[in-house]
């Protein structure tokens, strides 16, 4: 389905970010409130717009949008393409950068009042141009349709958020940092060499295109397997996560929060994006079910790590882990074993990015809270944030409110997502995996009344703190309010999910 | 494929040896600047099969006397050098990290662990 009028629209949400970036990069200081508004209401509106079409596309049989960048056609040219999950990706990716960026906006202009901390300007000149191009990177990434695409996006965005982390310029965060670009090269070799070998057998980079082609053969296996295994090792899976809790906590508090949400959750979204387009044909129920497993491993590993963690950011990093656990049970779910019905489909696949979305907001304002905790103390060890609710109130609301959308407690958006992720499995008759989410849930649970405990335990000691902005404290509680909120009307984004999915 | 062309398989299998040999060396090495090298050896290597898939795609142009003439597919040559831009902004990158690091705390090797992973 092409509509040309409205097809535009794509470009313009990857280029708007981009020329935000050159623009804050040669003007300076004079642009950075000015393009972050500009860029933050342009996004949210064109990616609004873009679900208002979806909604009117959904009774038609397509349902997506396809742009040909230059109006070359396919085998040559690269299109975009959105459909409804692109819609919502777009729209939470617009609504958690606008928040973060405020809220580093706000946090610059707290350290330029306050002496005692230490703020190198050109910190500051470096971050705004790495902020859009990161954007950008995560826009394209939500619109791309084509393998090649995916992989120049995922390095310009290995790149400005590696870029990123370095930022904080401490020891540990640099050591942090190579750790990430070794890993995130080697994911990015693996795929690379995947695409050429599916190149070399079907001569096409298109993935509509591609999932014309393919047959099932050995070389298809094996271009599969090599690009699962990069996509994998960027998503964090279990045994692939060593890099992701130092990268995350070290990094300051609004690149956290945008990494943790967003990030790591597009090489899923580009995983489950090649998996269903391309390699259908393949049938690999042996590979979702590996999957699968790998994924409850991270749910168990990355909650009991993060139960053990002494460091705020470190226990909501290793909660990123265990949460993204959660995500790779879409692919046993849908892998058609030898059950008759498919009533689960569609269950599974609304429950799994409902999942995405909430854990995304619910993150970034853990992050953003925990930035505003740092701000605050100096400090971010657990046993220090003894009594901090009657200092930092509406932080440790936020807190507390992120935390019952993490465990799923009923109105939140995380409850509605396990809910029905436990449905489809229940339907599916795969019932292994109830008990790696219940009890996933359940260490969930232990590890955010962990911190909740020590926030709003009482303290008769008051303790010296820097002033904060109250504008901080009201980012972080904001995100943590959205992602309450999408529990509540279930109706219009459940919709937006299924308009031009795959089931 | 028109006929069995053997150079592909020349190229191709050098290349897919190289990405290997690379990979070996980016799992093994523990200094950061021989992991950086031997990304780049292994880039070399998935860029050679990426080239060698060039002859293997190629386009049959008929001119108007009927005869043939085979021209190489253009497309691997753009990802190639799409590529080869990914890979030195990423080496570059990767190499002034080091540096930094190294600056940052003079060692002669660089320890392993001496952040809080888990």
């Amino acid at each position: 389905m092409i509509l040309n009028d409205s097809s535009a629209l794509l470009a313009w949400l990857i280029i708007i970010p981009l020329a935000s970036g050159l623009i804050t990069f040669v003007l300076g200081r004079i642009s950075y409130s000015a393009a972050l508004s500009l860029t933050a209401l342009s996004t949210i509106f064109i990616s609004l717009k873009l679900s208002f079409i979806m909604f009117d596309l959904q009774d038609e049989s397509g349902g997506y949008i396809l742009h040909l960048l230059g109006g070359w056609e396919r085998p040559v040219g690269i299109a975009l393409r959105a459909d409804g999950l692109s819609a919502m990706m777009l729209f939470t990716n617009s609504v958690i950068f606008s928040i973060s960026g405020l809220y580093s906006l706000g946090s610059f202009q707290s350290v330029e009042s306050n002496q005692t901390a230490q703020s190198p300007v050109y910190e500051k000149a470096a971050f705004w141009p790495l902020w859009y191009f990161l954007w950008s990177g995560l826009n394209a990434a939500f619109l791309a349709s084509d393998i090649f695409n995916f992989f120049v996006i995922f390095e310009v965005i290995s790149l400005s958020s590696i870029a990123l982390i370095t930022l904080s310029s401490k020891p540990a965060s640099l050591y942090a940092a190579l750790r990430y670009l070794f890993s995130t090269l080697l994911g990015s070799l693996s795929f690379l060499l995947g695409v050429a070998l599916l190149y070399s057998m079907y001569g096409a980079l298109d993935t509509t295109l591609l999932g014309q082609r393919i047959e099932n053969n050995l070389t298809s296996r094996a271009a599969a397997g090599l690009m699962i295994a990069g996509l994998i090792i960027k998503s964090a899976l279990f045994p692939m996560h060593f890099w992701l809790p130092p990268a995350h906590s070290n990094a300051s508090a609004p690149v956290s929060a945008v990494l943790s949400a967003l990030v790591v959750k597009c090489t899923f979204f580009a995983l489950a994006r090649l998996w269903f387009d391309i390699f259908a044909v393949l049938n690999m129920q042996m590979t979702a079910f590996l999957l699968g497993t790998l994924g409850c491993l991270a749910i168990i590993w990355g909650s009991l790590q993060a139960l053990r963690q002494r460091r705020l950011k470190l226990l909501i990093a290793y909660s990123t882990v265990a949460q993204v656990g959660y995500l790779f049970l879409l692919f046993p779910l849908t892998a058609r074993l030898a059950y008759s019905g498919n009533g689960w489909l569609d269950e599974t696949w609304t429950g799994i990015f409902y999942h995405l979305v909430s854990h995304a907001l619910a993150k970034a304002s853990l992050f953003l809270s925990a930035g505003v905790i740092i701000f605050s103390f100096r400090t971010d060890t657990i046993f220090a944030l003894r009594g901090i609710s009657r200092q930092l109130p509406l932080t440790s609301f936020a807190l507390a409110l992120a935390g019952v959308t993490l465990i799923g407690l009923p109105p939140s958006g995380g409850f509605v997502a396990k809910w029905l992720i436990l449905k489809a499995v229940v339907s599916s008759g795969q019932w292994w995996w109830i008990p790696f989410i219940i009890l996933g849930g359940l260490l969930t649970a232990g590890y955010v009344f962990l911190m909740i405990r020590y926030v709003f335990k009482t303290s008769t000691v008051t303790r010296k703190r820097s002033p904060v902005s109250r504008a901080l404290e009201v980012w972080a509680l904001l995100l943590a309010v959205i992602s309450l909120l999408v529990g509540f009307r279930l109706e219009e984004p459940l919709q937006l999910l299924r308009t031009g999915g795959y089931f | 494929m028109v006929e069995f062309d053997f150079s592909f398989y020349i190229f191709g299998i050098t290349g897919l040896i190289i990405f290997v040999i690379g990979l070996y060396g980016i799992i093994n090495k523990a200094a950061f600047i021989s992991r950086i090298i031997c990304f780049n050896i292994s880039s070399a290597g998935t860029f050679l099969f990426l080239i060698s898939t060039a002859r293997r795609n190629a386009i049959i142009l008929v001119s108007s006397d009927g005869s043939t003439l085979p021209v190489p597919d253009p497309v691997p040559h753009a990802m190639v050098l799409t590529g080869l831009v990914v890979a030195v902004a990423m080496s570059a990158f990767a190499l002034a990290l080091t540096r930094k690091l190294y600056l940052l705390q003079r060692p002669s090797s660089f320890p392993e662990e001496s952040y809080d992973i888990e």
